[in-house]
């Protein structure tokens, strides 16, 4: 084989390259020519030579760079064919242009679907009336006059319908008329429709958001595809929109709103305002239904501000449990006579105040801490602020600009300052979770330690406050909301809303506060109804221990088994000192107390 | 030796052509076999982006709570019913000279939640108790 293909070399006659039809002088140019050693022409061959064989080799060179090229890009790639192949093919392109939003536990609350456009080459239709009789046909909900008019104008884009559903794009299809056109489009759908209307808010027909978190967070939507998880619990949503929504019904309220708030990190499990809407149809909505009374409703709390002058008191103001106010005569102040409404005509102690909810034992008590320091205490709670919530409807506090001491007095309970229901569940879980105030979200937080808050109280009055709760349900005004187990507590407030300059006693806005279990305070829940009727259940009383406090309690039983709380046998009530502080009373006590706070 | 080469860069030449052709119609194969899959992932993506929504749609709780109210009997869980294995009583154990009457067995009788519960094995031996109280699932909790 190798001697076939490469035969054994033939001796002969010394050649160069081109000897054979070099023109040797005097010789035959058909022999070959024969040079003589050290002639001008050996030496003028001899540099030919030397070129040819340096040209030869510099093209071998080069060929042989070339080849390895070839080798190097088509064999191996260049280490670049993966990246090459993946900028040719756009892997994994987004399905729709805007993120969905999920709850907690991953279900779709808002997302984008695709869908198909219906539009019109006018230019290209024949006969107008025609066309749009027979599109009217299949799609009847386009006014004939519209269609007509649409596809008589001439130009060149028209929209004759959006969001057309697959067997509608048939129909339209299959009439085959000329100029009728699809474009794709993509269309915002909530899937849970109007049972989180108030968290997720709305877009316009373009997708933009237009209110809640589609419009606060419209460009990381817009942007980034992926998943904007919220903090809501869609179960716990579902169980407190339904308990309210009873309870509207039930007691003919106006309006309500409900909120179930984790009391360690500050997630928001459940937000409702009713009445509601569906997001799809926002712009049908009436302005009523679209207004978030959680987050952007001012009201005045009434009683339920309690909560947070008791908390002064202790914290503050420096008082023990066992210290108390004279509330046998109305407080004269101003002009007014502030009066109690469950009125115990004697000396009451902290605990007492709380408990039958006194107005005059809570004045005395703000009158002797003092305005400034009230103040001081409610901004330290973030209740003078505007809510800081991922919300464009986070509403502002309303409350006097010279702060007056009858202001302190009524602001000691719950009345001459608005705040947001949202205000008040945030500020009241702090009082229970160990004194640290947490902003409150709608956004999930990773799972490990909860967020770094402020601390506005100190764990002993955080004791004390969950310990004051807890008797508030077992032994006051808000034994309705108790859960055997669960061991709530919370705090009725039953405001007067507010009419011009003064007040109607008939439209009454109560409302309870309450966190469980009170042992170590897991979630902070809220329940208020605007203007509920009384009944003859209720003995004709439209106050918040006939409605909120069991609508709120109604809640609880059925969120807490979804929250995996453990219902727990009862403790054996507060420590033996706050019980013998209320059966006391101890009249020596009362006006001493007013004049110099002990420290 | 000049043929002899020629003939092998002839042969080199036709192999590499007939394998670059080879190699076109090959590639031209993978690239379609591609944009069918790429087309196909696209197409399932969608359908599953879709089917996540119907399925949330379909999913709503209140829709759900229709549904159960009129085929099921369940309702919500409350707290009443909820205990750790811990809280659970154990059985008391008869004395040995009372022939213990086989009365119905509830949990929680006398409220509106009573649980029937089975009923007990016909005695056989006198220590069927006895074996009763050890099969519980934390044996150390059992008492005599």
């Amino acid at each position: 084989m190798s001697a076939c293909l490469f035969p054994p070399r033939r001796r002969g006659q010394f050649l160069y390259p081109g000897d054979e039809i070099r023109d040797v002088p005097g010789r035959d140019p058909r022999q070959a020519a024969r040079v003589a050693l050290d002639s001008p022409t050996k030496a003028a061959i001899e540099v030919g030579r030397t070129r040819l064989a340096v040209t030869a080799g510099v093209f071998v060179i080069a060929f042989l760079v070339i080849a390895v090229r070839l080798v190097n890009l088509m064999a191996l790639s260049d280490g670049r064919a993966h990246e090459t192949a993946d900028a040719a093919l756009p892997a994994a392109q987004a399905v729709v242009q805007r993120g969905d939003v999920l709850d907690r536990n991953g279900v779709v609350l808002a997302t984008n679907l695709p869908t198909v456009n219906l539009y019109a080459d006018a230019r290209q239709v024949h006969d107008p009336d025609d066309t749009a009789a027979r599109l009217v046909s299949v799609l009847p909900d386009i006014p004939f006059e519209t269609a007509r008019a649409r596809l008589a104008s001439g130009r060149s884009f028209v929209y004759l319908r959006r969001n057309l559903t697959p067997r509608e794009q048939d129909l339209v299809n299959r009439l085959g008329l000329p100029g009728l056109e699809f474009e794709a489009a993509e269309r915002r759908v909530f899937p849970q429709g109007r049972l989180a209307a108030h968290v997720l808010g709305a877009t316009d027909v373009d997708n933009r958001g237009i209110a809640g978190i589609e419009r606060a967070f419209d460009d990381r939507l817009g942007t980034d595809n992926r998943p904007l998880r919220l903090s809501l619990d869609i179960r716990v949503q579902h169980a407190v929109r339904e308990v309210l929504a009873e309870a509207v019904d039930r007691f003919q309220a106006l309006a309500g709103a409900a909120m179930v708030m984790d009391a360690r990190t500050g997630e928001l499990l459940a937000l409702v305002s009713l009445p509601d809407y569906e997001p799809e149809r926002f712009g049908a909505a009436p302005s009523e239904a679209r207004f978030n009374r959680a987050t952007l409703g001012v009201y005045e709390m009434g009683s339920t501000f309690k909560l947070v002058n008791t908390a002064l008191g202790l914290e503050v103001g420096g008082y023990r449990l066992t210290d108390g106010f004279d509330a046998s005569h109305p407080l004269r102040m101003a002009g007014f006579r502030i009066k109690d409404f469950h009125a115990q005509g004697r000396w009451l102690s902290i605990p007492e105040i709380l408990v039958h909810s006194s107005n005059i034992g809570s004045g005395k008590m703000a009158l002797s801490v003092g305005g400034e320091r009230q103040k001081a205490f409610l901004d330290r709670l973030g209740l003078l602020s505007p809510v800081s919530i991922e919300l464009p409807e986070a509403g502002v506090p309303l409350y006097p600009e010279t702060w007056r001491p009858i202001n302190t007095v009524t602001i000691s309970y719950g009345h001459g300052i608005a705040v947001t229901p949202l205000h008040l569940v945030t500020a009241t879980a702090a009082l229970v979770n160990g004194g640290v105030l947490r902003a409150p979200t709608l956004l999930r937080r990773g799972s490990g330690a909860p967020p770094g808050g402020r601390r506005v109280l100190s764990v002993e009055t955080s004791d004390k406050m969950r310990q004051l709760m807890r008797m508030v349900v077992e032994e006051g005004t808000g034994g309705k909301a108790d859960v055997p187990g669960y061991l709530v507590g919370g705090k009725t407030g039953t405001a007067e809303k507010a009419n011009g300059g003064g007040y109607r006693a008939k439209a009454l806005l109560p409302s309870f506060v309450a966190a469980f279990p009170m042992d170590a305070p897991r979630y902070v829940v809220l329940a208020m109804l605007d203007e509920p009727k009384g009944l003859p259940e209720t003995h004709g009383f439209a106050t918040a221990g006939w409605n909120a406090a069991p609508t709120a309690g109604a809640i609880i039983a059925r969120v807490a088994p979804l929250l995996g709380v453990t219902p727990r046998p009862a403790i054996d009530g507060p420590p033996d000192g706050v019980r013998l502080a209320v059966a006391g009373g101890g009249p020596g006590l009362g006006e001493g107390a007013i004049g110099g706070p002990p420290r | 030796m000049i043929r002899g080469i020629a003939i092998v860069w002839g042969g080199l030449v036709l192999a590499l052509a007939t394998g670059l052709f080879l190699l076109k119609y090959e590639v031209i194969a993978l690239e379609d076999d591609l944009a069918a899959l790429t087309g196909a992932i696209a197409a399932d993506r969608e359908a599953i982006h879709v089917l996540r929504a119907e399925w949330s749609y379909l999913s709503e709780p209140a829709y759900l709570e229709r549904l159960v109210g009129s085929h099921l009997d369940l309702v919500p869980v409350g707290p009443e019913r909820m205990t750790t294995l811990a809280a659970l009583p154990f059985r008391p154990v008869a004395r040995p000279d009372a022939p213990a009457p086989l009365a119905p067995r509830v949990l929680n009788p006398g409220q509106v939640d009573a649980i029937p519960l089975p009923g007990r094995k016909p005695m056989t031996a006198p220590r069927p108790l006895a074996t009763l109280v050890t099969l519980p699932l934390h044996p150390s909790r059992g008492r005599p």
